[in-house]
């Protein structure tokens, strides 16, 4: 899920960061409108799609800002974009060009760039600050962005000029505020450009942390899912993880540690994973049903296994929930599923006395070999 | 300063009235944890035996609690752990999935000025086998002995702990950090207490790819390894590098990070262990060997 750049820009020039002029349209009237508005061009028309795995051959001329002299142009160039289908994802993706944000241009060279970030190795908030010249990283100890930083980054890019000195503090601050009070992953500005007496930030990235969105439920409803993230944002509505791999194995587990020792195993006994269905500690019967059609949806796979191990999860609701979705089952793919701990006797009986095939199992090597041995003989 | 509580340790549960935590009580006080008091947002009075008060001070005021088990939902751990800080409880465990980062991150900086220790959050908690229960993770799945795991991950810490039963070792403690990027204490100063430990011969690092707790611990044990060190890294087949890197970050292929890990760890003469269905028969034959 992500936020498209309009609305990135919308949030930064609400929080006082000197965003250029600019505005999203849906139609090329709208898109001359917009450009018509301001002063005087040249002008970028960038596509607004937020891509997710990207297809192999990469359609350049959507991806990339254009620039456009005149409004008269901006609509040229929103004709050609708008309603343009990306190549190359599957034809149930829906990859169609909706909007593109008009904005002012311009073509100085960048002073600098830099992110607020949580950094995961130094357990702490970072400034990493990058010029032409120079890039440094300071670390916000005691969580908070100090005057003395601020000095530093000065120093550091030789900033003389008494005006461009308290713009660049003043968008440290802000965007500083911006970082802590959505409580997010990184805030970049990149770049940062002089345009006479003033900064201008050019372009920018807002990373949230999916765990503070309860604060900002209008931050919710603008995110989109992002192009070939379907799967992703099925598995989220339905409370588990999906992560696309390359193989034709899935594999559905309870705890990412258990997932990715899984994922060791399969590959070292010669198999490859297509995804990772990951349930959690505490799944329901319908997360598991919809984890497991969500696997047999997939065109490439071949075979699923589940490892489940008990520690507060009930092998009961387990076997529950692959039996809800065992209607599905009927293309005579392997499900090996191997669960031990909590309920697990009840849960093996259940899943041996249905109607599906399960292969119920007891080791986890075992179960590994199994699934990958049937597999082989099916491509 | 971290510490092995036991049966004689009292205890506090914070959100005792979740559905986590009041299942947690059950569990707690039928494996022997000292179980002193709760606190709760939603009743005060008592839950079966245990008192349970509005706030963290009233229940240190009359308890004297020497650990906190943080049971409460995402929106209320950053002020529930804070509230035990301020109460100046000597362990924290925050057992809370879910919690935002900057959230975590101040709960790490409140404990660290205050000189408490927070564990997690996403900890599963503390297990000292036949003695005591702090946290969520599962009494049933354990037998005494003398191996110890610390772990990020805790599935997996359940799986090779079943692995070493199944092969007639027992385990000493059980003690979980959390699985998220951002916790309160990392491998050094539960293998400290663990050196110290003597009901433990042996000890099983469950890591992870993230960060650096792993380099960290290979230092500290390179100084001084009076017990035998096992460490496994899931991930290494997952040939994945994370997303866009940011502005000044290098995009790193997870083998490499733990083929790195990998090198520093038996460098320090710990002992590795390649694969995942053979933790526990590594451990096995190694503390074997020394016996003959």
């Amino acid at each position: 899920m992500e936020l498209h750049e309009y609305y990135v820009k919308k949030i930064f020039k609400d929080a006082g960061l000197p965003v250029l002029p600019g505005g999203v349209a849906y139609t090329s009237q709208e898109a001359m409108a917009v450009a018509s508005k301001m002063k005087q061009g040249p002008f970028w028309v960038k596509p607004q799609i937020l891509l997710g795995y990207s297809p192999e051959k990469k359609d350049d001329i959507l991806l990339k800002k254009i620039l456009a002299e005149t409004p008269k142009d901006v609509f040229n160039m929103a004709e050609k974009i708008l309603g343009t289908a990306l190549r190359g994802y599957p034809a149930d993706v829906s990859s169609t060009i909706q909007r593109v944000y008009v904005e002012q241009a311009v073509q100085q060279k960048s002073l600098c760039r830099f992110v607020f970030r949580v950094d995961f190795d130094s357990q702490t908030y970072t400034l990493t600050i990058v010029s032409d010249k120079s890039s440094r990283t300071f670390y916000l100890d005691d969580l908070k962005l100090t005057s003395n930083i601020k000095k530093e980054i000065i120093k550091t890019l030789k900033i003389s000029n008494y005006h461009i000195k308290r713009a660049l503090e003043s968008i440290l601050d802000k965007a500083y505020h911006l970082f802590t009070y959505y409580g997010a992953v990184a805030v970049e500005l990149n770049p940062i450009v002089q345009n006479d007496k003033t900064l201008v930030v050019v372009d920018g990235r807002l990373v949230f942390d999916p765990a503070s969105l309860f604060r900002f439920p209008e931050i919710t409803k603008y995110q989109e899912v992002k192009l070939g993230h379907e799967r992703e944002a099925l598995a989220k509505k339905n409370s588990f993880r999906y992560t696309k791999m390359g193989g034709n194995i899935a594999c559905l587990v309870n705890g990412i540690g258990l997932g990715w020792a899984t994922i060791d195993l399969i590959h070292q006994k010669g198999g490859a994973v297509a995804c990772l269905l990951d349930v959690g500690t505490e799944p329901t019967v319908n997360a598991i049903t919809k984890a497991v059609k969500l696997a047999l949806s997939e065109p490439n796979v071949d075979g699923i296994l589940v490892n489940i191990f008990g520690g507060l999860t009930s092998c009961k609701v387990i076997a529950e929930g692959l039996m809800a979705a065992s209607p599905e089952i009927s293309t005579g793919i392997p499900i090996v599923v191997r669960m031990v701990g909590l309920d697990s006797e009840e849960g093996a009986y259940a899943l041996s006395h249905s109607f599906s095939p399960f292969l119920v199992m007891n080791k986890m090597s075992d179960s590994v070999s199994e699934i990958v041995k049937q597999v082989k003989g099916s491509r | 300063m971290f510490f092995f509580p036991d049966q004689k340790t009292p205890v506090l549960f914070q959100g005792i009235t979740t559905i986590m935590g009041s299942y947690q009580t059950e569990q707690a006080l039928k494996n022997g944890t000292n179980l002193v008091a709760g606190v709760s947002h939603e009743m005060t009075g008592k839950l079966g035996t245990i008192p349970v008060y509005p706030t963290v001070e009233k229940a240190v005021r009359a308890k004297h609690p020497q650990v906190s088990v943080v049971f409460s939902t995402s929106q209320n751990a950053l002020n529930d752990v804070l509230e035990a800080v301020k109460s100046k409880i000597p362990l924290i465990i925050c057992t809370t999935e879910h919690v935002p980062m900057h959230d975590a991150l101040k709960m790490k900086l409140a404990a660290q000025r205050a000189k408490v220790t927070l564990l997690g959050p996403s900890s599963a908690g503390i297990l000292n086998v036949e003695k005591a229960i702090m946290g969520t993770i599962p009494v049933r799945l354990f037998k005494g002995g003398n191996v110890a795991i610390i772990g990020r991950s805790a599935s997996l810490m359940f799986e090779a702990a079943s692995q070493l039963i199944s092969l007639g070792l027992g385990i000493s403690k059980c003690v979980s950090l959390g699985a998220d990027h951002l916790i309160g204490t990392s491998f050094v100063p539960v293998m400290e207490a663990l050196y110290a430990d003597k009901s433990t011969k042996a000890v099983l690092i469950v890591g992870q790819v993230h960060g650096t707790l792993e380099q960290e611990l290979a230092d500290f044990y390179k100084k001084k390894h009076p017990k035998k060190l096992f460490v496994y890294i899931p991930g290494k087949k997952l040939a994945r590098s994370d997303k866009t890197p940011l502005l000044g970050m290098q995009s790193v292929l997870f083998s490499d990070v733990i083929e790195n890990k990998k090198k520093q760890l038996l460098k320090s003469k710990a002992l590795w262990i390649e694969s995942p269905d053979k933790i526990g028969k590594t451990i096995f034959d190694s503390l074997k060997g020394k016996k003959k």
